[in-house]
């Protein structure tokens, strides 16, 4: 009786500890500090990973989601700055208005599987990013993007510092690992990878498969409104260059490199590799050799991702041990 | 009312004919065993049935009703199901939750009811782990019940295919080949678990085989296909001594 | 719009049709054989042209014997590869896609590393013009022209009329059959992708006299080739050259007449339009 309460104490523990720092955060590290802002980043981040892995489940690799981003940030920038809505409304707005976007190209979109829709994805997102770049020039001004956006305000509080957005990041951060988490964890994740493995016989066992992409789809794409929506403001504008095809690429990573497998794989892959931005951009022309070759590096060493690390080093050093003794 | 009746059945792709004018029904609770050479167009029938082709003439209508040209999932949702002549299975899931998804249709709720997962559905998946866990132990896959689907040996693979698809609890049941590359246990084991389902749960089955031993055993009529048209049809013992069928097929030297 | 105008929009979609049928062959032969996307199809191109400029100008080469050695070198280098670093994600779409990106962004900055800062321009091997029928073409035109068809033809020779182009021929078409008959399947496929990617490297190679040369001139190509290839649909060679002189003669008009964004454009619409109704293209089979 006394050990099983001391074993559930442990997870608890450490759920606790991380609450008070993930809590605390911005006081540790200074409210308007180049660190909390990259953890901001990194949590925008987080929310794309996540949002890209709940829409693989289902096989698609959704090579667009920057633009649903990009949609979101839009639109929460017209929403403050052309119709005087708030800070909030926008943020949700956009949200919405992704999700909507995604719902519309749903139809065409999901027909396709495998190679086919990531290149009609890839299709999509180049299209938009020019489209943008060079139409409609009083709305989007262009490749020079928007900038100059005031601090947002919530309710009367303006954010002065880096440590309400950092906050916001945190609340849509959670709320979007709940929801992958409720949706992968129930039997709908069940039914999301069947569709993936074998998607005629899921039909043939009564799955609308069409709906089920849909559902994440629309899902995924509307939290990707969001962060695009935080990110926006965060960083005070944006141009349609911040939603191209290398930002597509990097979110891959984020979910490859860190582990397809299971919902901690973005997670770490966000947290590694999503912070360092800048840290690249100071690499110059190297930042893309380094990029190339961890891909490659994980795709042939550990398909997995780094998530499975650990049990692949357990592995291997088990190995030599079994061998000595059947000596 | 017959369950299953399908009317001039013709599926044509590009200049082959792959069924011709097929007219077949299958009563409730009945075993029908669809036979005939390899290419005879058996698993196109099924394909049209179960909608995953569209017919280029004719009609199904099951339980009265015109399903003609349905998707799958519509026509699987009114209590048709099928397997595949190939291992069809969700290769990453564990045979647990392979037979989980299956249960997706014994739910009878609609998708949007699905989407959140509240108190009602926990009660739902509880009810769904007990049907689970009652059909692994009736069919002999509980001891496996979390292994990867796609790491299991052939026969359990073929079971588990058949275990999908009851788990689905239908009304009719399509097999295609269940028992194909199995040994001989393992095939009577499966016959007599396909005669305690069809009994105890009264599902109609129409069956796919080539092996003939089960489906004399099993059936209640023949239906004999060649060249995607119907040449025979009736009792076991009737086909055994149907000299068309003999020529078509059985006189192959497989044993009766 | 005088007869010259016409002239040129005419040779633009003659050059411009043969580089496309040129990569899309490549392209389609690796999806043929392996299954795979090769994402870095359109470097290999860069990799081409590159080469021969180096060539060119670090050893003072003549341009036909650095273009043979640059694709020579470019057909080593796809080998080593799929020896390498392709096994494990043979028939695995999404995985060669990621593998193959992370290729395209080694190789692409690699070169920008060792080349980037040099000023690259290749001089034409040939001078002056040829009279056709009354109207003047400039031989640097006509070159690669030539050089394309010659490429297209030994292609078609190889794969018809010797042994080990039948072996590919017979993988593409069962892989397990063709195993049985006792084709190594590991030696077809790293053949298979060399030769996709020499093609690539060909195409850059005849383009490199007539237009610059940077890193990232792959990626227009990249483009075009999946457009041609999802036109013509996916592993089909004979739909590669189809749609390959297709999307050439669209492609110069709609530039000529409009800009090379409307071709740009014009081209994702493309794509768009047959992955929605007809995914597997005009001649496709999935």
């Amino acid at each position: 009786m006394k050990l099983k309460r001391l074993k559930l104490t442990m997870p608890v523990l450490y759920i606790f500890v991380a609450a008070i720092i993930l809590l605390a955060l911005p006081y540790i590290t200074g409210v308007n500090s180049y660190w909390l802002r990259i953890f901001v980043i990194i949590g925008i981040n987080t929310v794309m990973a996540l949002t890209l892995r709940l829409i693989l489940l289902t096989g698609l690799m959704n090579l667009a989601h920057p633009t649903f981003m990009a949609i979101g940030a839009y639109f929460s920038i017209f929403a403050m700055t052309r119709f005087q809505l708030p800070f909030l409304v926008g943020l949700i707005g956009g949200g919405l208005v992704a999700g909507i976007c995604a719902l519309i190209l749903s139809y065409p979109f999901l027909r396709v599987k495998g190679v086919y829709f990531f290149l009609i994805t890839l299709t999509f997102l180049e299209m938009f990013r020019i489209a943008i770049s060079n139409y409609w020039r009083d709305w989007f001004n262009g490749a020079d993007g928007i900038y100059g956006l005031m601090a947002p305000t919530i309710g009367g509080f303006q954010f002065t510092s880096l440590a309400p957005f950092y906050y916001l990041c945190l609340v849509v951060l959670l709320i979007t690992f709940a929801i992958c988490w409720r949706i992968e964890k129930s039997w709908s994740g069940s039914v999301l990878l069947s569709i993936r493995d074998a998607d005629m016989l899921s039909r043939c066992v009564g799955i609308n498969i069409m709906s089920w992409k849909a559902y994440v789809f629309v899902i995924g794409c509307s939290l990707a409104g969001v962060a695009g929506g935080i990110l926006a403001f965060l960083v005070g504008g944006v141009n349609p260059n911040n939603f191209g095809f290398p930002y597509a690429v990097d979110i891959q990573v984020f979910v490859i490199v860190g582990g397809m497998g299971t919902i901690w794989g973005p997670i770490l892959g966000a947290l590694l590799f999503g912070g360092l931005g800048d840290f690249l951009r100071g690499l110059g022309g190297y930042a893309l050799l380094v990029n190339g070759s961890v891909l490659v590096l994980i795709i042939l060493f550990l398909p997995a991702g780094l998530i499975d690390f650990p049990s692949r080093i357990r592995q291997l050093i088990r190995r030599p041990a079994v061998d000595a003794r059947e000596k | 009312m017959v369950l299953l009746e399908t009317r001039g059945l013709t599926k044509r792709f590009g200049g082959l004919t792959a069924v011709n004018a097929v007219d077949l029904s299958v009563e409730p609770g009945e075993v029908r065993a669809l036979i005939g050479p390899n290419g005879a167009g058996k698993s196109t029938i099924f394909n049209v049935i179960t909608g995953v082709y569209k017919p280029t003439n004719g009609k199904i209508f099951f339980k009265g009703e015109d399903i003609t040209g349905k998707s799958p999932n519509a026509i699987a949702t009114r209590g048709l199901v099928r397997t595949f002549q190939a291992n069809v299975l969700f290769g990453t899931l564990t045979v647990f939750d392979n037979i989980a998804v299956g249960s997706y249709l014994a739910r009878k709720k609609g998708f949007l009811q699905n989407l959140f997962c509240t108190a009602s559905t926990r009660q739902d998946n509880n009810e769904i782990n007990k049907k689970a866990t009652e059909l692994m132990e009736f069919l002999g896959l509980d001891h496996v019940k979390d292994e990867v689907a796609m790491s299991l040996p052939h026969g359990y693979q073929r079971l588990l295919g058949v275990a999908v698809a009851i788990a689905c609890e239908p009304e009719l049941l399509l097999l295609d080949e269940p028992v194909t590359g199995m040994t001989p246990t393992e095939s009577d084991s499966m016959i007599g678990l396909l005669m305690t389902v069809r009994r105890e749960h009264k599902v109609a089955i129409l069956i796919i085989e080539h092996n003939m031993r089960a489906v004399m055993t099993i059936a209640d009529r023949i239906t004999v296909i060649n060249f995607g048209e119907k040449i025979a049809e009736g009792l076991p013992k009737e086909i055994r001594e149907n000299p068309k069928v003999i020529k078509a097929y059985l006189g192959s030297g497989e044993g009766l | 719009m005088d007869a010259a105008f016409y002239l040129q929009m005419t040779i633009t979609a003659v050059v411009l049709s043969l580089l496309y049928i040129l990569m899309a062959s490549g392209f389609n032969l690796v999806f043929g054989i392996i299954g795979i996307v090769n994402f870095a199809h359109g470097t290999f191109y860069m990799l081409g042209a590159t080469f021969v400029y180096w060539f060119m100008k670090s050893y003072g080469w003549s341009y036909f014997f650095a273009g043979i050695a640059s694709v020579a070198l470019a057909y080593g280098i796809g080998w080593l590869c799929e020896r390498y670093l392709m096994r494990g994600v043979r028939g695995d779409i999404l995985g060669s896609i990621i593998i193959t990106l992370g290729l395209l962004m080694i190789f692409q900055s690699a070169a920008q590393i060792i080349w980037g800062e040099w000023d690259k321009a290749v001089p034409s091997p040939v001078t002056g013009v040829i009279n056709i029928g009354g109207a003047f073409l400039p031989w640097e035109t006509v070159l690669p022209m030539v050089g394309a068809l010659v490429v297209m033809m030994l292609l078609y020779w190889f794969l018809m009329y010797t042994k080990l182009g039948l072996s590919l021929r017979a993988v593409t078409n069962n892989r397990e059959a063709a195993a049985l008959m006792g084709i190594n399947i590991n030696f077809s496929y790293s053949l298979g992708f060399a030769i996709g990617c020499t093609l690539a490297a060909a195409a850059g190679v005849l383009i490199a006299p007539l237009w610059s040369i940077s890193s990232t001139m792959g990626s227009t190509p990249l483009w075009k080739t999946f457009i041609v290839v999802i036109l013509g649909g996916m592993g089909s060679l004979p739909g590669a050259v189809v749609a390959g002189i297709l999307l050439g003669v669209v492609d110069s008009f709609v530039t000529t007449l409009f800009s090379s964004a409307a071709a740009h454009i014009f081209g994702f619409g493309i794509i768009i339009t047959i992955l929605v109704f007809r995914p597997r293209g005009l001649m496709g089979q999935i």
